[in-house]
């Protein structure tokens, strides 16, 4: 009887050769951990994230507080908790606006090379000689406080870097026989760059967006340190480590716990990211 | 009778480069008839996929141009066609096979879904008919259903160029171009290539131009030969005429290197010297240089085409009544 052929899919080899590497498997574990306490944060914990309980100030670390209770008596694992959804969505959602942006002008720029190029990467130019987090103080500045304006705040702030990326991978594959071949079937631009490029300029992408999630998470946390991010009541990593710093000598583990929560998060979004690089790279294939 | 499917007159290719302007093809004039097969022979560096690409439209922009000359295929002029023609023309009437299988399929895409994408284009089916058609062509070029949702890096080269002349025959075209389809692949899985395309061409009734190094692909299955030197025709004629009666000294030269079976050589003759780089000005026949019956008129003037019997043209002083 003939032996059935089994196939087996880009992704699966990836997620094959990522999970021998342990270190990346670590991040990836912590990661769903995070995610997952974000997501149940409300049946995780049975306090509020807001409310205030003025008799149960700057209780430590104990076993009905975890993590213990800050200045106004909230519970600072709550805390946490509710501070995850904000720097996991921030991380998400601006770089997928850095992606979605950086990458398009990237493509069209790689693409077409000549004065649509020049005009793209002159802009992109001026906005990398800015550094990255100041300008998105600038940019949050200007738009104000609240959730969505720092997502785009640190989006945009990172578009640069992705337009870079996308455009010299597409600048790589675009001379490719396959991108020939499908011009000279009759396909229009826009397929070409979409079905035939992008596609096969994922890899170093997938890396920078898991590196990148990890410093738009620090940039959230730097904006909302300094007061331009998450509004008070609202539980957010960097905003509690900049309210906790007041009582920095009396009551250290309001600092250290939401500083220990962002390292982590970066740290596993790095190990990750190399993970992926590695999988990624074709030519450690099969 | 047969008519005429493309046409080539006076077409000059160049590319600008950094050691000046690279003459890649000069003053070369052709036409394919319907079913018809040509072979388009000559060394590295001739000119024959230059041609092609300004075929296609896929010289490489700015720096390769055509400066002279018209191609018309299929009553469209194909240097002056807008894009949205051009592209609505490849791949349904015109497709080309590419040289290298390893590089001219993408990586991350299913086999399928390339033969898909190109029936779609051209097609109005829908997608599970597309689908069906993809996977019968896969079965007509040798390769079993079953592997139709394999990404390319799973097949060998052989089975590569099959995918590609899947593709090539998506839409039945009137012309494929093959771009040495046997180039890279193996001895064995050559014959085997060459023959499936054979079979292929007959059974689609297709026109084929077939560039190629290897003469004795082009005696089995081309109608006419062109042969080509410095980005010229040297010499032009039916399969027959050209081998039967080599006139051209260049022409003969190749025949000479190509072992035969049935005698003993100890050495094969070859051609002295290297074809001319293509930035280098020469003055006369181009050929003159590695001439073994170079005369003095040949390094002051180039030689006239000339006519030798039927179709059987010749770019040589050797054969000018004239002179």
């Amino acid at each position: 009887m003939e032996k059935e052929y089994k196939s087996r899919s880009q992704f699966k080899t990836v997620m094959m050769r990522l999970s021998k590497n342990k270190m990346a498997l670590f991040g990836l574990c912590i990661l769903c951990a995070l995610t997952f306490i974000a997501i149940f944060a409300p049946i995780l914990s049975p306090y509020s994230p807001t409310k205030q309980d003025l008799v149960n100030q700057f209780q430590p670390p104990s076993g009905q507080h975890i993590f213990g209770t800050d200045e106004f008596g909230r519970d600072v694992m709550t805390r946490i908790f509710f501070g995850a959804r904000v720097s996991l969505l921030v991380g998400f959602i601006s770089v997928g606006i850095a992606l979605l942006i950086g990458g398009a002008l990237g493509a069209i720029a790689g693409f077409y090379g000549g004065h649509i190029d020049n005009v793209i990467m002159r802009i992109m130019d001026v906005l990398l000689a800015i550094p990255q987090t100041l300008l998105a103080i600038a940019i949050a500045a200007s738009l104000g406080t609240g959730l969505f304006n720092l997502m785009i705040a640190v989006g945009i702030s990172s578009v640069p870097t992705y337009a870079r990326i996308v455009r010299a991978s597409v600048m790589t594959i675009r001379g490719e026989e396959y991108v020939e071949a499908a011009t000279a079937s009759g396909t229009n631009n826009k397929k070409i760059i979409t079905k035939h490029i992008l596609p096969n300029c994922m890899a170093p992408v997938i890396v920078q967006v898991t590196l990148g999630m990890a410093g738009a998470i620090l940039n959230t946390a730097g904006l909302s340190f300094i007061g331009l991010g998450i509004k008070p009541p609202q539980a957010e990593w960097g905003s509690m480590l900049s309210a906790g710093r007041d009582y920095i000598r009396t009551s250290p583990y309001l600092t250290l716990i939401p500083g220990i929560f962002i390292m982590i998060t970066v740290l596993s979004l790095n190990l990750l990211g190399d993970g992926l690089r590695d999988a990624l790279d074709p030519k450690l294939k099969n | 009778m047969a008519e005429k499917l493309l046409e080539i007159n006076n077409l000059y290719v160049t590319y600008d480069s950094e050691n000046g302007l690279c003459k890649a093809v000069n003053d070369l004039s052709l036409h394919i008839n319907t079913h018809e097969t040509l072979g388009f022979v000559g060394e590295t560096g001739a000119g024959k996929t230059s041609t092609a690409k300004a075929i296609m439209g896929l010289l490489p922009s700015p720096n390769g141009k055509i400066t002279q000359g018209s191609i018309t295929f299929n009553g469209n002029d194909m240097i002056n066609i807008n894009k949205r023609e051009r592209r609505s023309i490849l791949g349904k009437d015109i497709s080309m096979i590419f040289q290298d299988p390893m590089t001219s399929l993408n990586p991350a895409m299913k086999v399928v879904d390339q033969i898909v994408e190109m029936i779609s284009l051209h097609k109005a089916l829908t997608k599970r008919e597309a689908y069906k058609e993809a996977c019968d062509l896969l079965e007509l070029v040798g390769i079993k259903k079953e592997r139709a949702n394999d990404y390319p890096h799973q097949f060998s080269g052989g089975m590569k160029q099959r995918v590609v002349i899947a593709i090539a025959l998506a839409c039945q075209p009137k012309l494929i171009i093959a771009d040495e389809p046997t180039t890279a692949l193996d001895v064995t899985i050559q014959a085997q290539v060459m023959e499936l395309i054979k079979e292929l061409k007959e059974k689609f009734n297709t026109s084929m131009m077939l560039i190629t190094h290897d003469i004795g692909v082009v005696a089995e299955i081309c109608d006419k030969v062109a042969i080509m030197y410095a980005g010229g025709i040297v010499e032009y004629g039916t399969a027959e005429e050209v081998f039967n009666n080599p006139s051209h000294p260049y022409t003969i030269g190749l025949f000479n290197s190509v072992p035969k079976l049935d005698t003993e050589e100890e050495w094969l003759e070859e051609i002295p010297g290297l074809p001319p780089e293509p930035t280098e000005e020469i003055q006369g026949c181009v050929f003159h240089p590695r001439c073994s019956h170079c005369m003095d008129i040949c390094k002051e003037r180039e030689p006239e085409t000339v006519s030798l019997s039927g179709k059987h043209t010749c770019k040589c002083f050797l054969h000018a009544s004239n002179v």
